[in-house]
């Protein structure tokens, strides 16, 4: 068994290792270890490099809670020695950090409202303008259940220029859409998101794969079935093998149900229940939960046989040694998670968006 | 006729083409090709039985001239302004990655990739169509062009005259032109000819081998494996037919014969139409591809403006997935028909075959048994792995390494899970075989295995276990006492993923500000209580077994807590403060210690 090297030039090695990796569990280790060995090491400005690395291959990996970890020490790092490190990765990756605080219902309104307030003052002590801290608002705002402050916030991000920290051109139109099909505008949503899905002038390292997933159910219920096919066969070879996606995977999810087609949703679930372990947002949960309910709630009104041998995670409370599932007994599983997470995110958010947002899924689903 | 100016500026778009859409300046050649091409294709439209042939005639000297002539469908007046025309358009097109799709278009794109090399081009040229006059068109690279009827006996088609600018003659010699032309039209079905001092010889005499018909399977072998050496330089042993309706792509792929990484770029040779598009495409085949090189001619894809790749799009990835399944079939079917061959390709491309495995359930299916991995009784096929019952792995290289160790010593088969894509592959390994359990072990599920003590060994270790749990209880840490080899190994450290997380938030949070440390406490397990991180003595090593016989508690404590150091130091598990505080303590104490054992 070969020891391990721990001199700096291992901690760079395991850098490059995880470069070569795609996004996924196993370049966060690579990232991670080598985040370690710098630690150990006591090389700060090494540790700095390392962490840098985490935050973006734990953000791209669906690992939000390990860049948030990592991304403190940073800022931490830059009160320390303001003069010592870049800002362009501070105010680069505080973007990632700050889109996603809303996601996990740990998190207070005051604490994400700081967050924002420090974010604009990073920004604008260093002269860059403010256009992404009202994007990361205006999708907080709809993930907290706000859709009024959510379109205030979207027309400040609209009309504020561009500078070198906005984000592709691809994110953005897809957040834009995005935004409009949280708010019902379905038509919109389509039309902003045709350069993306239709004449794919726009793409990046995460477009089409979210606006695939998002637009496949919503196309199927207004009547466009064939591009909802197709959308959800391109969409989801691009999402199913790194769990950052849990949201699409929830999403193709709710459209193999909506299409009648219960049993292939039965098959996701199986295959990426476990991501869950790893993803740890509640958001994203709530969107996986929304799609699994619905595949169950399928399966049960098409009436497929009800015992099933599924392999799901021993972690789970109603894993079960033999492999046999009831789908009844797993709907009723899926529907008090959901409603779990629905109390946290709407305790945090002081509303019931989320509590009306499963009742009108369950009335309108059996 | 009156001079014409042509109202645009030139210069701009000779330089936008030299130096940002041509990566070569002999790739005026290709141009001039790829029109006399289409000129003939076009003329086909009108009479199939048209013969068409291109031929290229040098004339030596100080300032050498090239003679370019097609016996295609010519141009009219009206199509010569056209294309003036559309020059006109082509900078803020060209800057947009468009390309003019008509004929005429793309002949004055074309055309004026030669000023790269001569400053004025001289156009002689008839249609087919109205079998009128001839025209000469002679522009300059200032700008200024003319046309006029010439006198002169002219069968259809178009010759151009480029005298080189004395700084790019060496793109007029004889050698240079010939290696070009062969490059770029090597594979195009009409007859190109190279003519100087009288002596014209064909060029391109040999077609694409998965065109030509081959005597037997052996010379097909040895027809392709030729080709695949010509055109990479490199002696391959597999070859895979290539072939998609999607895009009317055709060719062959070769297998590189030695081992490619994930990161490493692809470069296939692609041909459009039969004219070389580029030597460096890489969206050509699907991401997991990357164990071939292939050489390719494709009728219906689109390339970008720079010629040098495909434009994505939906056309594009229909094609890119039929070559996928080529190779996917290839070697499905060699899984039946060679398995030694498909094992030799393994033991080179597994990251390769893993990538295609962790996409494509029915693949994985077929190739399961044979792919490799990492384990703890060295490598191991996937089947053999399998046949011992149940299959466990470590998720991470690091998990691996730190149990490596104890677990080869206790005789366990583990899994390194570490790599990319095997984790993902295991997991699936159930989904294949039912009966086979999977699952994920750390340092503590290895430890769960140790050999317990009796209950009189227990007894007399209570003292020591007790004064234990107490001393790393500050830590949050569990204790344990067993019997496992290696015996020189005092103690195993172990904690799982979520622990691990929970050590690396409390780090960060000794240094963080209100603000983001009141976000770190919030996402920080609210079972701490729940320890996941256990410290597993080994009453097999001797210090161990003498340290259970000791009742001072002070020296206990001080034993447990500097093994317990010792073990996250050798598990690279970097120190907490107070677990720093907790060494540096120590060892003044021992050296304390030492100081009054010399008394």
């Amino acid at each position: 068994m070969k020891k391990r090297d721990t001199s700096a030039e291992a901690v760079e090695e395991l850098l490059w290792e995880a470069e070569d990796a795609p996004y996924g569990p196993t370049k966060v280790a690579l990232v991670e270890e080598a985040v370690r060995l710098a630690d150990t090491l006591k090389n700060e400005e090494l540790g700095m490099q390392a962490r840098t690395a985490l935050v973006e291959a734990a953000i791209f990996s669906g690992q939000g809670k390990k860049a948030l970890v990592a991304f403190t020490w940073c800022l931490a790092q830059h009160e320390k020695n303001p003069d010592r490190y870049d800002d362009f990765d501070l105010l680069w990756q505080y973007k990632w950090i700050a889109n996603q605080l809303a996601d996990f219902a740990e998190i207070s309104r005051a604490q994400i409202e700081n967050v924002f307030a420090d974010m604009e003052q990073q920004y604008h002590k260093r002269g860059v303008g403010l256009k992404p801290v009202f994007k990361i608002r205006c999708n907080a705002a709809m993930t907290m259940g706000e859709p009024e402050q959510a379109r205030h916030w979207l027309q400040k991000w609209l009309n504020e220029p561009n500078t070198w920290a906005s984000d592709c051109k691809a994110c953005e139109v897809d957040s834009e859409a995005a935004l409009h099909l949280e708010l019902g505008d379905f038509a919109r949503a389509q039309q902003l998101a045709r350069p993306i899905v239709e004449t794919r002038k726009l793409s990046c390292s995460e477009i089409p794969h979210l606006t695939f997933a998002r637009m496949a159910a919503p196309c199927l219920a207004h009547g466009l079935s064939e591009n909802a096919a197709e959308y959800h066969a391109r969409g989801y070879s691009l999402v199913r093998n790194n769990p950052e996606f849990v949201e699409p995977v929830g999403q193709h999810m709710s459209y193999l149900a909506a299409v009648g087609k219960p049993a292939e949703g039965l098959k996701l679930i199986e295959r990426h229940l476990p991501w869950l372990a790893i993803s740890g947002s509640t958001v994203r949960h709530y969107r996986f939960f929304c799609g699994a309910r619905a595949v169950l709630a399928a399966a049960v009104a098409k009436g497929l046989k009800d015992s099933r041998k599924l392999r799901l995670p021993k972690s789970l409370p109603i894993y079960r040694e033999s492999g046999e599932y009831s789908l009844a007994a797993l709907l009723k599983w899926a529907d008090a998670e959901l409603d779990k997470l629905v109390r946290q995110l709407d305790t945090r958010n002081g509303n019931s968006f989320y509590a009306a947002q499963v009742a009108a899924l369950r009335s309108s689903t059996p | 006729m009156p001079s014409h100016n042509f109202q645009i500026n030139l210069r701009g778009i000779i330089d936008l083409l030299s130096n940002h859409l041509y990566s070569t300046p002999h790739t005026f050649l290709r141009e001039l090709l790829q029109n006399g091409v289409d000129a003939i294709t076009a003329r086909l439209q009108l009479d199939a039985k048209h013969e068409g042939e291109v031929s290229i005639e040098l004339v030596p000297g100080a300032q050498p001239t090239l003679i370019f002539e097609d016996n295609g469908i010519g141009l009219t007046e009206p199509e010569i302004h056209k294309f003036l025309a559309t020059i006109g358009e082509s900078s803020k097109r060209l800057a947009n990655n468009d390309q003019p799709s008509d004929f005429i278009g793309r002949f004055g794109i074309g055309l004026l990739s030669c000023f790269v090399v001569a400053d004025e081009i001289v156009v002689l040229t008839r249609s087919a169509r109205d079998k009128g006059k001839v025209l000469e068109w002679k522009g300059r690279d200032d700008g200024t062009y003319t046309i006029r009827e010439t006198g002169s006996e002219f069968a259809p088609g178009t010759r151009v005259f480029l005298r080189a600018r004395p700084d790019a003659a060496e793109h007029f010699s004889l050698e240079n032109v010939r290696e070009r032309v062969m490059h770029y039209g090597g594979l195009l079905p009409v007859p190109v000819h190279l003519v100087q001092g009288g002596a014209r010889k064909r060029l391109n005499d040999q077609p694409a081998p998965w065109r030509s018909k081959h005597a037997s399977r052996k010379a097909e072998d040895k027809a392709m494996l030729e080709f695949g050496q010509a055109a990479f330089g490199l002696r391959f042993h597999d070859w895979i037919p290539l072939k998609s309706k999607a895009g009317g792509v055709e060719g062959v792929a070769f297998v590189l014969p030695h081992a490619t990484s994930l990161a490493a770029r692809q470069q296939h040779r692609v041909y459009l139409r039969n004219m070389l598009l580029t030597e460096t495409a890489d969206n050509l085949l699907p991401p997991w591809a990357f164990f071939v090189r292939c050489v390719v001619n494709a009728t219906d894809l689109r390339p970008t403006a720079s010629r040098e790749n495909f434009y994505e799009d939906k056309s594009l990835e229909k094609a890119r997935n039929e070559l996928g399944g080529c190779l996917r079939d290839y070697i499905i079917e060699l899984a039946e028909s060679d398995k030694d061959a498909l094992r030799r390709l393994i033991g080179i491309h597994q990251r390769s075959f893993k990538a295609l495995a962790a996409e494509d359930d029915d693949f994985f299916k077929v190739i399961a048994d044979l792919l490799p991995f990492e384990t703890t009784q060295g490598l191991l096929s996937l089947g053999e792995i399998r046949a011992q019952g149940e299959i466990r792995y470590a998720p991470t290289v690091d998990q691996f390494r730190q149990i490596a160790g104890v677990a080869a010593a206790q005789g366990l088969c583990v899994v390194n899970g570490g790599y990319v894509n095997d984790t993902d592959l295991l997991e699936r390994v159930a989904d294949i075989y039912p009966d086979v359990t999977v699952e994920a072990v750390d340092a503590s599920d290895v430890a769960q295995g140790f050999e317990e003590l009796t209950s009189t060994e227990r007894d007399k270790a209570f003292a020591f276990l007790r004064a234990a749990d107490d001393a790393l209880r500050a830590y949050g840490c569990r204790t344990e006492l067993r019997r496992f080899q290696p015996t020189e190994m005092p103690a195993l450290y172990s904690v799982s993923r979520d622990g691990e997380f929970q050590r690396d938030l409390e780090r960060t949070r000794e240094g963080a500000d209100s603000l983001w440390g009141g976000i770190l406490d919030n996402l920080s397990s609210k079972s701490a209580g729940a320890t996941s991180a256990e410290l597993t003595f080994n009453f097999s090593n001797p210090m161990v077994a003498r340290l259970t016989g000791l009742r001072d508690e002070k020296r206990l404590k001080l034993a447990v807590e500097m093994l317990y150091v010792q073990a996250l130091l050798l598990g690279h598990h970097p120190l907490r403060s107070k677990e720093l505080n907790a060494l540096n303590r120590g060892l003044l104490e021992l050296v304390e210690l030492g100081l009054e054992g010399g008394k």
